[in-house]
């Protein structure tokens, strides 16, 4: 059911986009890698109206998955089109955010207190 | 009459010649009997016997001359009946030779009856008639089985079309359940790609016997966009190269058609060119709409080849699917037939490439300004227009970033595509409104909001009930303003069709749900989604600005990395 609501189709499929590549040109991007396009740079005279769309949204920080779900697109295609506009230098992947999410010590160690004290 | 009329002068003219010779031979016998019996004594006998004698002979002219003069009148009369017999061969023939080679051809042809020729022979005509009526009956009857048989190829190639659409879902579907696995993409690409064409042939049969294809789309489409899901049809896409952007859309009613001209002309243009070649397509807006001009590298056709190919392919010549033959050349038939129909103008001439190129003429009527952005998103171009649409007619008087935002939320809720279609087409003209929309930078991302769906949901970190309700008022009041009935036609069909979820693929007869679909993502989506929306359709700016604060917030209380400060930078100017 749920598989159905989500599909929908379009004139324009899949494999045109990418030039029939399936693989993207890193191995790098995850689902939740975040993605900031670099400010002030044009979108290249070549790129295909789903890569300026997604330049565009890109302009906040976004996650790959986040991505592909406001272009409606499969997540390992809009990797591709992601990691090509990384080559070209449009987009950037932001440092793993993973590390700065982490709590402090100083944290860790109160809710370890806390539990132990429950 | 005439023949009875005759009998007396010929026995006559028979009798008289003899009736002269035996008053001769009786006069020669008489006359020396005479003589020699009473010799002077019986001159009255002599003279009586001279005067029957030539009494006779006199007789005979006179009956020989009558004679004459019937004969003459026998020979005017004969003249004329053979005249007449003639003319009336004459007409017989022509009767038969309009039976035999006009109308029997006409039957053979299945062209429509020519008329017969008049034939004052009561006879001949009622048997010409006869014949006539035979062949029309057999013709009508033939007629009869070709369209029968028409509307199983239809019907069958409806079937194929439609699994190769169930196909190309169940490939989507793969995808979406493996969303990061490369190698499924990969195989969900081939396996697509080769539904893509299946479908296309089959489609190509429902074209060549006069039907619509079986799929139509509800938005505009980029023309770039219509080349490249034309090339996505064809084996050889990668080959296809386009250039240009006239900034032109097409209108949703001949999206599917002109995807499938270009597609037929794609795939001649890489099928008759060597295999490295690329087949360019260039672009362009003309004063009279936009052309599309295909030029491949192969070595083109000779002069009477392209004649013929010409006049097929601008549907000047009409081809159906009986006049195909044994090797089927489907390509150019339904490339004339679209023509035709919709009103393309297509030509075939040699490139300068040396190959042959088609140029397509799409007339201003068939295309729309395009609007920017984001139109030709795969995932967006779908909802875009529409909104823009909805917001061009309802917002005009307000401030336009607020009904553009409005917009994508009303539009799930209205009820029928087709509805919004009608919208669209009459907004879409002038263009002052339609810039209006263009000015509002919001409305462009608000418009990727309307396709996500699920994942969207799960990504969004913040949810703003009171834009949420904001949404929904202003969906409601454009709600009430698109003119619902007009779009009735179409759609209740195809939202029933919805309903049964995936055996409606077996049926022919529902294939145009393709269409509904994809368009419904709008009225298919429950309701629960609706209130959801708002909040998605601000989020693609939204989420962007929300995690980068989140960032440049969260990560001082964090590890202060090096790398931090360039982040909260980099966030802040986004913003």
């Amino acid at each position: 059911m749920r598989d159905d609501e989500e599909y929908r189709d379009h004139p324009v499929r899949s494999y045109v986009l990418t030039s029939g590549r399936a693989h993207p040109t890193r191995n790098t991007l995850r689902p939740e890698t975040l993605l900031v396009a670099v400010d002030g740079r044009p979108a290249p005279a070549t790129a295909s109206g789903q890569q300026r769309e997604l330049l565009r949204l890109c302009r906040g920080t976004l996650a790959l998955a986040e991505v592909a779900a406001y272009l409606g697109l499969p997540v390992s295609l809009v990797a591709v089109l992601v990691s090509d506009l990384v080559d070209t230098g449009h987009l950037t992947i932001r440092s793993n955010h993973q590390a700065h999410a982490l709590p402090s010590r100083d944290v860790l160690e109160k809710v370890l207190d806390g539990l132990r004290n429950l | 009459m005439s023949s009875m009329s005759s009998n007396p002068p010929g026995r006559l003219r028979q009798v008289a010649p003899w009736v002269s010779v035996v008053g001769v031979v009786a006069y020669a016998v008489v006359t020396p009997v005479l003589y020699l019996k009473t010799g002077m004594g019986a001159e009255w006998l002599a003279w009586l016997v001279g005067g029957a004698a030539v009494l006779l002979a006199v007789v005979a002219a006179l009956v020989s001359a009558r004679s004459v003069r019937a004969d003459e009148e026998e020979h005017r009369r004969l003249l004329y009946r053979a005249r007449s017999a003639e003319a009336n061969a004459e007409a017989r023939r022509l009767a038969l030779d309009s039976l035999v080679n006009g109308q029997l051809q006409a039957y053979f042809d299945g062209a429509p009856m020519p008329p017969q020729p008049p034939l004052e022979d009561e006879v001949a005509r009622g048997y010409l008639d006869e014949a006539a009526t035979a062949i029309m009956r057999v013709q009508d009857s033939r007629l009869a089985r070709r369209d029968a048989v028409q509307v199983a190829v239809v019907a069958l190639g409806r079937k194929v079309q439609a699994s190769a659409h169930r196909i190309q879902e169940e490939a989507a579907r793969m995808v979406q359940r493996h969303p990061t696995d490369p190698d499924i993409l990969q195989t969900s690409m081939r396996v697509d790609h080769a539904a893509a064409q299946q479908a296309r042939q089959a489609q190509s049969l429902a074209a060549l016997c006069g039907e619509w294809p079986g799929q139509q789309w509800n938005e505009p489409l980029a023309l770039p966009d219509v080349v490249k899901g034309a090339s996505g049809r064809i084996t050889a896409f990668h080959r296809v190269e386009v250039s240009g952007d006239p900034g032109v859309a097409v209108s949703a009613r001949v999206v599917e058609p002109l995807i499938h001209l270009v597609s037929e002309l794609l795939a001649n243009a890489t099928q008759s060119s060597p295999p490295t070649t690329q087949v360019l397509v260039s672009l362009r807006q003309v004063q009279r709409g936009a052309v599309v001009e295909i030029d491949d590298c192969g070595v083109g056709l000779d002069t009477k080849q392209l004649d013929q190919a010409r006049e097929i392919a601008s549907g000047r010549k009409a081809v159906s699917i009986v006049d195909l033959g044994e090797i089927p050349q489907t390509g150019l038939a339904v490339v004339g037939t679209y023509a035709r129909r919709h009103g393309f103008r297509v030509d075939i001439t040699e490139s300068v490439y040396g190959g042959l190129r088609a140029i397509v003429m799409i007339p201003a009527e068939l295309t729309e300004p395009l609007v920017p952005a984001g139109m030709v998103t795969s995932g967006t171009s779908l909802p875009e227009p529409r909104q823009s649409a909805v917001a061009t007619v309802h917002s005009v008087p307000t401030v336009p970033s607020v009904p553009a935002r409005q917009s994508p939320a009303a539009v799930p809720t209205v009820p029928s595509l087709p509805a919004a279609r009608a919208v669209t087409e009459p907004a879409a003209g002038p263009l002052a409104e339609e810039e209006t929309v263009r000015t509002d930078d919001a409305w462009p991302a608000e418009s990727l909001v309307e396709r996500p769906s699920g994942p969207a949901t799960v990504t969004l970190p913040a949810v703003v009930p009171a834009e949420a309700d904001g949404g929904t008022q202003a969906e409601e009041e454009t709600y009430t303003a698109p003119p619902a009935p007009s779009a009735t036609a179409e759609n209740p069909l195809l939202r029933r069709g919805r309903t049964p979820e995936d055996d409606e693929f077996a049926d022919p007869a529902t294939l145009p749900q393709r269409r509904s679909r994809r368009g419904e993502d709008a009225p298919g989506v429950p309701a629960p989604a609706t209130p959801s929306r708002p909040v998605r359709q601000q989020s693609a700016e939204e989420a962007g600005q929300w995690m980068g604060a989140f960032f440049s917030t969260g990560e001082p209380g964090g590890a202060p990395h090096s790398s931090t400060s360039a982040d909260a930078d980099m966030t802040s100017e986004d913003r």
